[in-house]
Parts: C-alpha cells; structure tokens; sequence
C-alpha cells in the first residue's frame, strides 16, 4: 500500500512540529531565568532557587528535603547558633521540595549544592517514605525535578505504565507549566515567603528578631486547627497511600540516595542523613515492619557511603506541643531541631 | 510555510516573549534585593506579616 499525504496532511504535521519547538523553546527560557524548581504552592523554594542559581559560593550547611524539613529546620537559628560557636559568620540555607522522595532530593542537591557551590555540610532529610521504591508522589517527582538527561533513566524505571512514562516526557515541556505558575501568582503578593528565601536562606520559621518571633507566633496562631484537619483527612490515607508495596533498596529514591551520598563524597562534602521526627501520633500509622526494613539498610548503606546517620525520630521528640500537624514541627519544635542540627554540624565546620 | 502559519507561530512566539519579559523583571527585581543585602552586609529588613493568601496556598504542605 501507497502512503500519500496530501496538503492538509502536511498541514497538521506543520501544528504539530511548530507546537514542539514552541514547548521546547518556553521550556528552555524558563529554566534559563531560574524558575524550574516553581511550584505550585508558594514556598521559599522557588525563590531560594532564583537567587541560589547566583548565589556566591561558601555555603557552610545546605539542607535538602521535603516539607518536613522545610518546616523543621530554621537557617536563622542553625546560623545563630553556629556563628556563636566558630566565632564567625556562617551561611546555612534550605531548599525543599514539596513530597519530596530521595529522588526530588537528589536532583535538588546536584543543581544546586554540588561542584563549586558544593556546602561544607550537606543535610539529606530523609523518612521511610521518602525512600519507597513506590512512592506515593514519585510520579510528581520525576515530573517536577527531573531534566532532559534524566529522561532515559526515568523511562527505563517506568515500570507503572503510562503515567509514569508521561513524568518522563514532562521535563520537555515543563517551562510552560512553570511560567505560568510564575506569573499566574507573582511572588510579590507573599512578601513574607520573599523575604524567607532572599535574607533567612529559606525554611518556614525565622529566628533572632521580635518580628520573626512574631511572625512565627502568627503563622501558628492561624494554622491552629491543622493538627485536627490532618488527622481527619490525611492519618486514615497514610498506610495504605504511602506503604502499600514497600520496597526500600531498590528503584529511583534509592538509587539517586546513594548518588547524593557519593557525589557528596566526591566534593569533599560531609553528609549528615537525619531521620527527621514526626509526633507519636503519626508514627502509629507507619507500619512497623515497614519502618524495620527502611531503619535496617538506611543507617549501614549511609556508613558505606561516607555519611553519617541521625535518627531523631526518637520519643523524647514525638510531643504534641512541638508539632503544628501530625508530621510537620511548628515554630518551637523547629528551634529545637534547629539546635540540635549545630550540634551535630559544628564540629566538620571548625 | 504559509503566511497563515507564520502569523501564528509569530503570535505564539510573541507571547512567550512577553511572558518571559514578565519573568524576567520579577526575577530581576529578587536578585537585586539579595545583592543589595549581601554587598552591604546590613540587617535584613524586618519580615513582612503572613498574608492569608499565602496561608490558602500552603494547605497542601
């Protein structure tokens, strides 16, 4: 049989060539400004990531993670807290990403805290979650962080079919999305999360000022009824949303885990890996030979990657009154872990 | 190419330019801010109260 393409055929395939290029070209603008890492909350993230793409070297800590690290460590205070002891200024910044497995994480780590802007000290949050061969946002993940040279690994990992497979084609068209995000709610009209980003090196909570003391009294004050809202709506979904099929080990979140261990390696970085709290309330929900497996190979496989394990998710830190919901600190949990992280760090900063 | 074509692929084109513009400037306008206060080495300046706006948007945290 004869293949013919008359006119209106050639037509249709011209839409489709000059549609590509068009994606392409938004996409390739829009990350050339700094916007890859918007998204669609309004989160210091997406600013940190526009002044970080510019940001001089010397970071001293860098700290990666999802929200719960976002909310439970504070620049302002870790900074604080290390100046008084090396007796000089230190710069600690915070650059998370929404549900957040190893994989977001990684990639967070290797565009922006590695090679010449590699931190003396690299914090890696990480939970059992977060390193779940099936994780219940992976898809979001690959979608939001990965970048063209990712799309090959990603489609040989797109064992789930086509949703997965269509995360890998996002980040050749992604710049669309993002600019739209960007314009569609300008960063202007939430001055506070502005201001995080550019002077407190991101993170929800400052420290060291009576109006950053405020500010975080007010943020809590509104966000009183969260506890109650997310155990209504979020506790009955964790087990089977986010443990179903766990599997830690093996696929995306722990492969790129290793990546970020050995990359850190190869910079001169010292990782710390900290296991992040979350309140007793959640914890009952994560099931137990779940958390045993994640606890069994995430501690040694740190230590054989030149990285130090923390588990903070111990029960003289699962408290309510430290806890804005059930798996995220609020203002007086995040100074405490913010405490305890110059701790740990002070002495690889001497 | 036709001149039908062309006219949109200039438009569309057009508008991604106006958009990147937009970008641009509020991009533009945050580096200043951070380079101002990274060169002069003063105090931040006081942060600005949460807006509800805000508040909505972070939900999903």
């Amino acid at each position: 049989m004869k293949l013919a393409f008359d006119a209106t055929d050639w037509r249709g395939f011209q839409v489709l060539a000059w549609t590509a290029t068009f994606l392409t070209l938004a996409g390739v603008a829009t990350e050339a400004l700094g916007l890859k890492y918007v998204q669609e909350v309004e989160w210091p993230t997406d600013l940190f990531a526009t002044a970080a793409l510019r940001r001089p070297a010397g970071i001293d800590v860098a700290i990666v993670g999802s929200s719960r690290s976002h909310y439970g460590f504070a620049p302002t205070a870790i900074d604080a807290c290390l100046s008084a002891r090396l007796n000089r200024p230190t710069q600690t910044v915070s650059s998370n990403r929404l549900a957040a497995s190893t994989y977001a994480t990684d990639i967070v780590a290797r565009d922006l805290f590695s090679g010449e802007r590699a931190p003396r000290v690299l914090v890696i949050e990480v939970a059992p979650e977060s390193l779940n061969a099936n994780h219940f946002e992976l898809d979001y993940n690959v979608a939001s962080s990965a970048d063209v040279r990712d799309v090959p690994e990603c489609v040989a990992a797109a064992v789930s079919g086509p949703p997965a497979l269509a995360a890998c084609a996002r980040p050749l068209v992604r710049g669309v999305e993002n600019l739209a995000f960007f314009l569609h709610r300008p960063l202007t009209e939430h001055d506070h999360v502005t201001w995080m980003a550019l002077f407190a090196g991101g993170g929800q909570y400052c420290f060291g000022t009576p109006a950053c003391e405020a500010r975080n009294a007010e943020y809590d004050q509104r966000h009183a009824g969260r506890w109650q809202t997310r155990i209504e709506r979020v506790l009955p979904k964790v087990r089977a949303e986010r443990f179903v099929d766990y599997q830690v080990g093996s696929g995306l979140p722990s492969a790129h885990f290793v990546a970020m261990l050995d990359r850190a390696r190869a910079d001169g970085v010292t990782p710390l890996v900290v296991n992040l709290p979350v309140s007793a309330t959640y914890q009952a929900e994560v099931p137990v030979e779940a958390y045993a497996a994640y606890l069994a190979w995430v501690a040694p496989t740190t230590a054989a990657h030149g990285g130090r394990f923390l588990n903070l998710n111990m029960p003289d830190w699962q408290e309510r009154p430290e806890y804005l919901d059930p798996d995220h600190l609020n203002g007086k949990g995040a100074l405490r872990l913010s405490q305890r992280l110059c701790d740990e760090v002070a002495d690889s900063l001497h | 190419m036709d001149r039908q074509t062309a006219a949109a692929v200039a438009l569309a084109l057009a508008l991604l330019g106006v958009c990147a513009l937009l970008a641009r400037r509020e991009v533009a306008a945050n580096q200043r801010a951070y380079d101002a206060f990274v060169s002069t080495g003063t105090a931040p300046p006081a942060p600005p109260a949460v807006s509800g706006a805000t508040l909505n948007t972070q939900e999903r945290l």
